[in-house]
């Protein structure tokens, strides 16, 4: 679990970092749509070098994604087969009872292809965005909405904050497996089923854990003078500046030129 | 500055159904001037905390008053003024850090005041860079070792400008460089002019303070300087507290007559003078010779061998960003009976070692037979490892998941294949000898206190009846008496049943007390071992390694180099006072 490389922060001194987390929430939402718009694998090509381009200039080295990728391969190579087999169309080989379709190939190819750009590029947002900095970012997004009584600045606390105790408690689990297994819980060597099983009854403990840790942070927040509703300021507040308003019209190019290409067909 | 009055507090504890008053605070005054360190020093259960949380609101007396800067915590106007004033510090240093990066975390406490921008960003920087943190203030808090997390939470309290600063045992799970890290921000922090208030029960981090206020269950029963109470055993005895090391290793001099009676001395510095005075006053000192037979029994070498390691390595994520060489090679022989201590600083690679113990973890290359067979081998039972070699972690609420008292501690045996009335019987031996009497049986252990909750643990893993005790800072966060208690019960295991015992601790006072053995882990390899005289005899190396020496071979090693010559330098309180008597009677012999 611990080798997963995307959502982690990934400091480094760059164009990218230094955005705006609002211009960077826009920018990945407007590539995600451009994605769907395409039908033709081989336009993801230009898609696949802006991404490079932005982990260039990011300064965030592509190897760093590439390591935390494994998890995801699995999830990519599944729905490639699965699509290229179940799609109906000219049959292009077959064996057993499986049959690979040009439409299935096609379908597949770009299926997958739109899931991983979707990946690589929402990973780059987490590496060059804290979660501070994300959850600013959404509650400025959402701040509209607070006219009709959503707690915007609490929900931003609560975002970070549950950033900040993930790791806490992927750790806390693994100390948790450690101390049943010594005692005889099996965990590996067993049938799925067990193993499952095995790993449900970790999560009383853990909840009761998270409880009290709860009332522990509580405490230190209220110490520190936290009080829900109350008036909060920020040390760096969110600011637009020149380079943001590049990135937006970038942007916002790209999405008309996408649509442009889906309704005239090139795509 | 703060002024407590006639602080009564109850708690409302509940029992199966029942609730019921439990008294934390009976009658407490306290006052506090400005600019002073007072240490609140107490057993745990003392309600040393309690009262930490009424001086700056997270809870209100039952009766009494508590006035902070001359404004009541009644005066809920009044609430952020005194939450500014005192700033606390709690134990646990991850349940106190909000940002998901140091610096946001430093700036939360300006930030819920409402203040400017460019304001915070200065607060931010000042208060990082005096806590020596500045360098790391957009790293994530989870990267940072037990006392850089300490440290943030110090930094979040001087950025809310703070004048007074609560510490709630800041130090209880943090390793000895981490210790002395804190312990040098809090002196700094009292030079700049903060008011400290140090909640502890290591009477040796109180001997620095201005002022020590004693508790003992509810009520302050002793008050005064460190001179005063550290002069006063009995008293400290009868609360669960103990003598500062150093200041143990006086008295034992005043019994030699090395040095005067009538003063205490409490610090190392102090000490060390005083008996350079001595020996450079060239004053024969009579003393009866006494035969200093050494004490130390020889490694059971002959003994059968439990568990043997041979040359284990293990990476963590190999092939990763976070790819780490854990044990790069270690070798060790476990004996029927033995108590092998295992010190090194946090990260060394102690816990992995561990956990290769059982079969937690699988090694890279190298082997662990267990009883002469590799337990990598086809075939080999592991579930029958796990039974005979039982680890006991240092969080002993991650160990406790059961419904009652009784159920925990025989869940093992249960697992391991023995029938229930086998279990429970076994778990009924085991409880009566960690001293968890029947009426504690069919409690829930969210319910016990910490000290219970440790034993319950340890019972938890002797229900198995294991050959080999993994024992993880098992004293961590107990006060002397309890720590006592446990060690206490591990010295009877040992004997009674030739368990043999893997203590991994930063505790080298307990270390050096209770192991024939003690292995220096750093940097994934085992750089020293050898009996506790041998091994903490060589400060030089183990400080470079991060680990530490005890006190009173601390001082021996000090008196060493400014030229008081000693044959080695011994780790217990007696010796080292026999030893250095001996010394200064030599030394004036020669005059």
């Amino acid at each position: 679990m611990r080798d997963i490389t995307i959502g982690q922060y990934y400091p480094a001194d760059s164009l990218v970092h230094s955005l705006d987390p609002r211009t960077k929430l826009m920018a990945v939402l407007l590539y995600i749509v451009g994605l769907f718009l395409v039908k033709n694998p081989l336009w993801y090509i230009p898609f696949l070098i802006i991404t490079l381009t932005e982990f260039r200039m990011a300064k965030v080295p592509f190897n760093y994604f590439l390591k935390g990728l494994r998890p995801i391969i699995i999830l990519l190579l599944f729905t490639f087969v699965f699509r290229t087999l179940a799609t109906p169309g000219d049959v292009m080989a077959s064996f057993w009872i499986f049959e690979i379709t040009r439409e299935g190939l096609h379908k597949g190819i770009q299926l997958a292809s739109r899931i991983a750009l979707m990946i690589v590029e929402a990973s780059l947002l987490s590496y060059t965005t804290t979660p501070k900095e994300m959850a600013d970012g959404l509650a400025e997004a959402f701040r509209p909405f607070k006219k009709i009584g959503l707690p915007v600045d609490e929900m931003s606390v609560m975002v970070m904050i549950a950033f900040r105790f993930i790791p806490v408690m992927l750790e806390e689990a693994g100390e948790l497996m450690d101390a049943q297994a010594s005692r005889g819980v099996e965990f590996e060597n067993c049938s799925v089923f067990t193993k499952t099983k095995n790993i449900f009854s970790l999560l009383m403990p853990l909840f009761v854990g998270s409880i009290e840790r709860s009332a522990d942070l509580a405490m230190a927040m209220e110490a520190r003078g936290y009080s829900p509703g109350r008036e909060r300021s920020k040390m760096f507040p969110l600011k637009y500046s020149p380079k943001d308003r590049y990135v937006y019209i970038f942007s916002i190019l790209l999405l008309i030129l996408s649509v442009i290409g889906r309704v005239s067909g090139i795509l | 500055m703060i002024i407590a009055e006639g602080v009564k507090h109850q708690y409302d504890v509940w029992q199966g159904d029942e609730k019921f008053k439990r008294t934390a605070l009976d009658g407490v005054d306290l006052n506090v001037a400005r600019g002073e360190f007072l240490v609140i020093l107490g057993a745990n259960g003392s309600g040393k905390s309690t009262l930490a949380k009424h001086l700056n609101v997270l809870l209100l007396p039952d009766e009494g008053n508590v006035l902070v800067g001359g404004m009541n915590t009644r005066d809920e106007s009044k609430l952020w003024d005194i939450r500014t004033t005192v700033g606390m510090v709690f134990q646990n240093p991850d349940n106190q850090i909000i940002g998901t990066s140091v610096e946001e975390d430093a700036a939360f406490g300006p930030e819920n005041k409402n203040i400017e921008s460019a304001e915070i960003q200065k607060k931010v920087t000042n208060s990082l860079a005096a806590v020596g943190l500045l360098s790391k203030r957009k790293s994530s808090p989870y990267k940072l070792s037990g006392g850089q997390k300490q440290r943030v939470a110090v930094a979040g309290v001087l950025a809310g400008d703070s004048d007074c600063i609560v510490f709630d045992e800041p130090t209880a799970m943090l390793d000895p460089v981490s210790r002395r890290e804190v312990m040098d921000i809090i002196r700094s922090l009292h030079e700049a002019g903060k008011t400290i208030i140090l909640i502890t029960h290591h009477t040796d981090e109180a001997a620095s303070a201005d002022r020590i206020i004693l508790m003992d269950r509810g009520r302050v029963a002793a008050f005064g300087t460190p001179q005063e109470i550290f002069s006063k055993p009995e008293l400290l005895r009868s609360v669960g507290m103990e003598l500062p090391p150093v200041a143990e290793l006086s008295e034992k001099l005043k019994a030699e007559k090395v040095i005067d009676a009538g003063e205490t001395l409490l610090t190392k510095e102090d000490l060390v003078r005083r008996i350079l005075e001595k020996k450079n006053s060239g004053v024969s000192i009579k003393r009866e010779r006494s035969d200093d037979a050494d004490l130390n029994k020889e490694a059971a070498s002959d003994a059968d061998v439990i568990l043997e390691l041979r040359d284990l390595k293990y990476t963590y994520a190999r092939g990763t960003v976070n790819e780490m060489e854990a044990l790069k090679g270690v070798s060790l022989c476990i004996h029927e009976g033995e108590c092998i201590g295992l010190i090194g600083p946090s990260g060394a690679g102690k816990s992995t070692l561990a956990k290769n113990l059982n079969g937690l973890l699988k090694a890279e290359s190298g082997d662990v037979l267990y009883r002469g067979e590799s337990i990598y081998r086809k075939g080999f039972r592991l579930s029958s490892l796990r039974k005979d070699v039982g680890l006991v972690f240092q969080n002993s609420d991650m160990q406790l998941f059961c419904k009652t008292v009784l159920d925990d501690v025989a869940f093992g045996p249960r697992r391991m294949g023995m029938s229930d009335e086998e279990a429970f019987a076994s778990a009924r031996e085991a409880l009566l000898l960690v001293g968890i009497g029947e009426e504690y049986w069919s409690s829930g252990p969210v319910d016990l206190s910490g000290g219970q909750k440790k034993r319950v643990a340890l019972a938890g893993v002797l229900s198995m009846k294991p050959s080999v005790l993994v024992l993880d800072e098992p004293a961590a966060g107990l006060d002397p008496g309890m720590k006592a208690e446990i060690f206490g019960i591990i010295d009877r295991i040992r004997r009674e049943k030739g368990t043999a015992v893997i203590l991994v601790s930063h505790e080298m006072e307990d270390v050096a007390r209770y192991s024939d053995r003690v292995m220096l882990l750093s940097d994934g390899t085992v750089k020293l071992s050898g009996t506790p005289r041998e091994l903490f005899g060589r400060v030089e190396e183990l400080r470079a390694s991060g680990a530490d020496v005890p006190a009173v071979t601390d001082v021996m090693y000090e008196l060493d180099q400014a030229g008081l010559g000693f044959d080695s330098l011994e780790v217990e309180t007696d010796a080292a006072a026999r030893a250095i008597a001996k010394a200064i009677a030599a030394g004036g012999e020669k005059r």
